[in-house]
């Protein structure tokens, strides 16, 4: 019995640790906008940084941009870029400026499976300026009632229904909710 | 007679509390031996000496008779500085050894309970004298078949101690097993009741006890009548009971004076108090380190506002405030309470708030280690305290290296622990495994005293309880 203890102990030495991170060296990304141009991508990062201040805790938004050709390459791009750890877990938002039924789909290649929860919008302005309006992570989930997010997508896409996807934009310098635009059969 | 007079002092040495003392009756010697620290030296002024000097040489062959003491006895040449010892005065006449009670009062008598606090019930607390103890048991159970056997245990301190037992309820079995286990300790000395824990435990290398050390007499009666046995032992404030379960420790005597309602309730909150005094820091740590995903979006942004100017990792800070925890319990505990009340004060509110404010630490990790240190507090047993103490930085270690899988695989060892244990050979887990249906009417939930028929029939063969047998 001894033995077993010790052989726990020594894998869990060697094999554990693996995935520790402190909360001050990680970068929580809370909305990811995405510009499909001709040629290539533009993705930015919007990380929230919580700070205290006096007694109250006040959230700071930081953004990061990068151009590639697919968006792995921005991904990776945006990496290098950030030197703390990139947490997406807790990904709230992706916005993107293209309706390409593509694009979305290609979301399965990038983001691991396990978290596949966030809200997928549309917009036809410009994605930074969105992005920048959502000054609270939780801004623009408010401004729409039917929300629907990547995991529903797959599951419409699997069930082979239709998705209904929310269209975001600026009018008279405010971030409104627009319309639902339907993408279509998914499997297109 | 002279004789042994002078071997007695050989043996004893220089030690200046024993007197010898000789006098003449008619030209016959009669010599006195005591400790004049054990002795009472006005009962032996007033009930001996003066009796003494008041008969002649033709009565102190009957003086067994003369003396007003119920105490006398007629003793061996190997005995003598034995008895000195035990308080008793010996007299050498007429060829005859005697030995006469004359103890001196050196206990602080019944006091009121320190440890095991309670809101209602008996105040009275154990003592250090062994028949007082005794005595406090006997006046809450005052049946014939409370039975108590003695041993003397402890080469050096010859220390009474008593196996007591209800005759009619109790197992033979377990009384075996205690008087075996005690009849085989070859020791100095037995100081306080703690020295038998260890040899009376079936596992020594857990850190859960299975023995219960109580200073409340009532405590023992309940255990007495559920068919446990309890230990006294003399120059000791503290009862031993056995066999224990685990749900024991989460019971206080405070359960069955009030309404069962209430009593299932703090039950509940005790249950609770054990997780969150075990697993609380573990659990912070892993959602911190390794699980963020497992908490929400808003409590995330708060812990990172909170670490964002601390300088050590989490399981650092985690351990630190643990570790300065049990300084101040400890320095506090050996204080007195004026002095005591002093460090409190400048340990947990002082240096918690400063450390806060010089960034060292985050108020999120002082309010886990306070609320898990103060749950642990919730039980009356120390050894319980302490199991507690232990697992709380096991965990806090493995959720440091594997997260919230860490967590699992400890908790999976504890449980074994748990299940594996036993207390002279009952199952330590029990009413839960082995699960007995009856029993569930006493361990979380609460059965008002009345409607509670059955005692564990772990314990005894003999499971009515009194009215209902």
């Amino acid at each position: 019995m001894k033995k077993l203890i010790y052989i726990v102990i020594f894998l869990c030495l060697i094999f554990g640790t693996n995935n520790y991170q402190e909360l001050n060296s990680i970068s929580i990304i809370t909305n990811i906008g995405i510009t499909k141009n001709k040629d290539n991508y533009n993705m930015i990062y919007q990380e929230i940084i919580p700070t205290r201040e006096d007694d109250s805790i006040k959230n700071k938004y930081k953004y990061y941009s990068t151009v590639g050709n697919s968006l792995e390459e921005c991904m990776k791009k945006l990496d290098e870029k950030i030197t703390k750890k990139i947490y997406l877990e807790h990904l709230e938002n992706i916005i993107i400026n293209t309706d390409d039924n593509k694009l979305i789909l290609d979301f399965n290649h990038i983001f691991d499976n396990e978290f596949d929860n966030f809200n997928v919008y549309i917009t036809y302005n410009k994605v930074k300026d969105v992005i920048k309006y959502s000054n609270n992570y939780k801004y623009i989930n408010n401004l729409v009632d039917n929300k629907i997010t990547y995991k529903k997508i797959k599951i419409n896409k699997y069930e082979n229904r239709k998705s209904m996807l929310p269209v975001i934009g600026i009018k008279n310098k405010n971030l409104v909710f627009i319309k639902y635009k339907n993408l279509g059969d998914i499997n297109d | 007679m002279d004789k042994i007079v002078n071997k007695i002092k050989k043996t004893i040495g220089y030690s200046k509390d024993y007197i010898f003392k000789e006098i003449n009756i008619d030209k016959e010697k009669v010599y006195f031996m005591f400790s004049e620290v054990l002795c009472s030296g006005s009962d032996i002024n007033d009930f001996i000496l003066k009796k003494f000097s008041h008969i002649k040489k033709k009565d102190l062959k009957n003086i067994i008779n003369i003396l007003p003491d119920n105490n006398i006895k007629n003793i061996k040449e190997d005995e003598i500085v034995a008895y000195m010892n035990k308080g008793f005065i010996v007299c050498l006449v007429s060829n005859n050894i005697l030995a006469i009670e004359v103890k001196r009062t050196l206990e602080r008598g019944i006091t009121t309970i320190e440890s095991e606090l309670s809101i209602s019930g008996p105040k009275d607390s154990f003592s250090e004298n062994f028949n007082t103890n005794l005595g406090l048991i006997r006046r809450r159970i005052k049946s014939s078949n409370l039975w108590w056997d003695e041993i003397t245990i402890g080469k050096s301190s010859e220390t009474k101690v008593g196996i007591l037992y209800m005759n009619d309820i109790v197992e033979e079995d377990l009384v075996n097993k205690v008087k075996d286990k005690l009849s085989n300790i070859s020791i100095d000395a037995i100081i306080d009741s703690s020295y038998l824990k260890d040899i009376l435990e079936d596992n020594n290398d857990s850190f859960f006890p299975t023995i219960m050390s109580t200073e409340r007499p009532d405590k023992v009666s309940m255990a007495l009548l559920e068919g446990k046995i309890a230990i006294l032992i003399d120059m000791s404030s503290y009862a031993l009971i056995l066999p224990n379960f685990f749900i024991d420790f989460f019971h206080t005597v405070d359960d069955y004076y009030q309404k069962s309602i209430n009593t299932t309730f703090v039950r509940i909150i005790r249950l609770f108090a054990f997780f969150i005094a075990i697993f609380l820091p573990a659990a912070y740590i892993a959602v911190t380190t390794y699980n963020q995903d497992a908490i929400p979006m808003s409590l995330l942004l708060l812990l990172k506002a909170q670490r964002a100017f601390v300088p050590f990792p989490a399981v650092v800070e985690a351990l630190f405030m643990i570790i300065s925890f049990e300084i101040l319990r400890e320095s506090d505990l050996r204080m007195s309470s004026t002095t005591g009340s002093a460090i409190s004060i400048l340990g947990g509110l002082i240096l918690g708030d400063a450390a806060v404010s010089a960034g060292i630490m985050s108020p999120i990790m002082i309010i886990i280690i306070a609320l898990s240190s103060i749950a642990g507090f919730v039980f009356t047993s120390i050894e319980l305290v302490n199991a507690i103490r232990m697992y709380r930085i096991i965990f806090l270690i493995l959720s440091c290296i594997l997260g919230l899988y860490g967590i699992y695989l400890g908790a999976v060892y504890l449980l074994y622990k748990l299940i594996t244990l036993t207390s002279l050979d009952k199952p330590y887990l029990a009413p839960f495994s082995p699960f007995i249906k009856s029993e569930m009417r006493d361990s979380i939930y609460k059965e008002s005293n009345n409607s509670n028929k059955y005692r564990n029939p772990i314990l005894t063969k003999n499971k009515y309880r009194g009215r209902y047998k």
